[in-house]
C-alpha cells in the first residue's frame, strides 16, 4: 500500500492484474449506518495490467502476481506508482503524464527470473537529470537456482533509468 | 553494535519482551506507565527533531528497527521483571507525519490478542496524518482509514472502504477458483503453478 503526495491511496491485491487508486475526497458518504464499505464507488479508479490469464479461468485469473505497491519520488519521478510483477520479470507502473495516469511495463528480459518484491528510488547526481537518478530493485525469489544460470546463481541488483523522451541524452 | 555486545556483555533479545527489564534488550524500550499511548513518556533524546516525511518512514515495526546498544553490558540473568508494568501491548508501530510533529501521530499501539484480520500494508497519509491499512486474504480487499483524534484510543475513528465488484472482481490473494472448486495459484518465487 502506498499514498502519494496528493493523498491518493494505491493498492493492488495479489492475484489481480490491476492496481487501484482510492480518492477519499470524492466520497459523498464516509461514515454512518450506510458506510459498510461499498458506500463510495466513485472514489475508486482501476489501472489494469495486460497479461495472460489461466486457460479456462475467469477474466481476473492472471498468471502473474503483483507484489508490493509503492510510490516513487526520487528514481523515476514524483508520484510514480510501481508494483513488482512476480511471474512476469517486470514492474507494472502507473505514472502521471500529461495530466493523466498512464501505465507502463518495465521488463528485464535477461537474465530470466526477475521476481521483484520491492524497490527504492535514488538520486545520485541531481544535476545529471535522468542519468543521475534511478530506481533500484533486485532478484528477490526464494529459489535463485530457478533463475537463468541454474544452480549457483545468486540474486542480483537491478537499476532502472528512464529517458524522458526516447532521444534524450 | 551487536558484535560489541557479544564480546562485552551477555546475549540479549532482539525483540523487546513485555515487562522485561530494559537492560536485557538490544533495543531500549520506552517506559509505559499505564495502558494507553498518551501515558507514554516523551522520548526527547531520540525524537526531539522535526518529523520526517511520511513515505520515507511511514511505519516502523519492531522487527525492522536496527538494534541499539543496551544501556548496560553487564550480564543480567536471570531476567528480571519490572513491577507494576501492565503488558497491555506487545507490538508497537511508530508513525511520523509530514503534517507536523503531532504527539498523537508518533505512537500507535496495537493489541495483538484477539486480532482476526490480516493487514498486508499500511501507510500514513502525508497531508492529514491518518493511518491506512489494507486487508489481505481471501475476499479481504478492504481499506481501513484510522483517524486517531485528540485522545486515542478513545477518540479513534475508523472508516472502511471496499472496491465495487465491477472494479475488483477478484476474491484476493493470488488465486483463481474454477467452478470445480479447484484453486489455481502461481506462487511467489517459484516457477510452479499449484492447484
Amino acid at each position: 500500500m502506498a499514498i502519494d503526495s496528493n493523498g491518493l491511496v494505491w493498492q493492488n491485491w495479489r492475484g489481480a492484474h490491476r492496481i487501484l487508486s482510492f480518492d477519499r475526497r470524492k466520497c459523498k458518504v464516509r461514515n454512518g449506518p450506510d458506510a459498510t464499505g461499498q458506500q463510495c464507488p466513485e472514489g475508486w479508479a482501476v489501472y489494469r495490467k495486460p497479461g495472460p490469464t489461466f486457460h479456462g479461468g475467469a477474466d481476473y485469473s492472471s498468471t502473474d502476481m503483483l507484489y508490493m505497491t509503492e510510490t516513487d519520488r526520487d528514481g523515476l519521478g514524483k508520484d510514480v506508482v510501481l508494483a513488482g510483477d512476480v511471474n512476469a520479470h517486470s514492474f507494472f507502473v502507473v505514472m502521471p503524464q500529461g495530466g493523466q495516469m498512464t501505465t507502463l511495463t518495465l521488463r528485464v528480459p535477461y537474465p530470466l527470473g526477475l521476481a521483484a518484491r520491492a524497490g527504492s528510488g535514488r538520486i545520485d547526481d541531481p544535476n545529471a537529470r535522468w542519468k543521475g537518478r534511478g530506481f533500484w530493485s533486485s532478484y528477490s525469489m526464494y529459489t535463485p537456482w530457478h533463475q537463468e544460470g541454474g544452480k549457483g546463481t545468486k540474486p542480483k541488483v537491478v537499476k532502472f533509468q528512464v529517458r524522458p523522451t526516447p532521444l534524450a541524452k | 553494535m551487536l558484535l560489541e555486545d557479544v564480546r562485552d556483555g551477555a546475549p540479549c533479545d532482539v525483540m523487546i519482551q513485555v515487562g522485561e527489564d530494559s537492560l536485557d534488550s538490544c533495543v531500549a524500550p520506552v517506559a509505559i506507565l499505564r495502558c494507553h499511548p498518551h501515558h507514554q513518556l516523551p522520548n526527547l533524546r531520540h525524537d526531539r527533531g522535526p518529523a520526517r516525511t511520511a513515505p520515507s518512514v511511514a511505519v516502523v515495526l519492531p522487527r525492522d528497527q536496527l538494534p541499539m546498544r543496551s544501556r548496560s553490558t553487564k550480564p543480567t540473568t536471570p531476567k528480571r521483571r519490572r513491577v507494576g508494568v501492565r503488558p497491555c501491548s506487545t507490538r508497537t508501530a511508530t508513525a511520523r507525519s509530514a503534517s507536523g510533529p503531532s504527539p498523537r501521530n508518533r505512537s500507535i499501539r496495537r493489541r495483538t490478542t484477539g486480532s482476526s484480520s490480516d493487514v498486508t500494508g499500511d501507510a500514513i497519509h502525508p497531508i492529514v496524518g491518518s493511518l491506512w491499512c489494507s486487508g489481505i486474504g481471501a475476499r479481504d480487499t478492504k481499506l481501513v482509514r484510522i483517524e486517531l483524534g485528540a485522545n486515542p484510543p478513545q477518540t479513534c475513528k475508523a472508516e472502511v472502504y471496499v472496491p465495487p465488484p465491477d472494479k475488483m472482481p477478484l476474491p484476493g490473494f493470488g488465486g483463481a477458483w474454477r467452478s470445480t472448486a479447484t484453486g489455481w495459484s502461481g506462487r511467489t518465487g517459484a516457477a510452479l503453478i499449484g492447484s
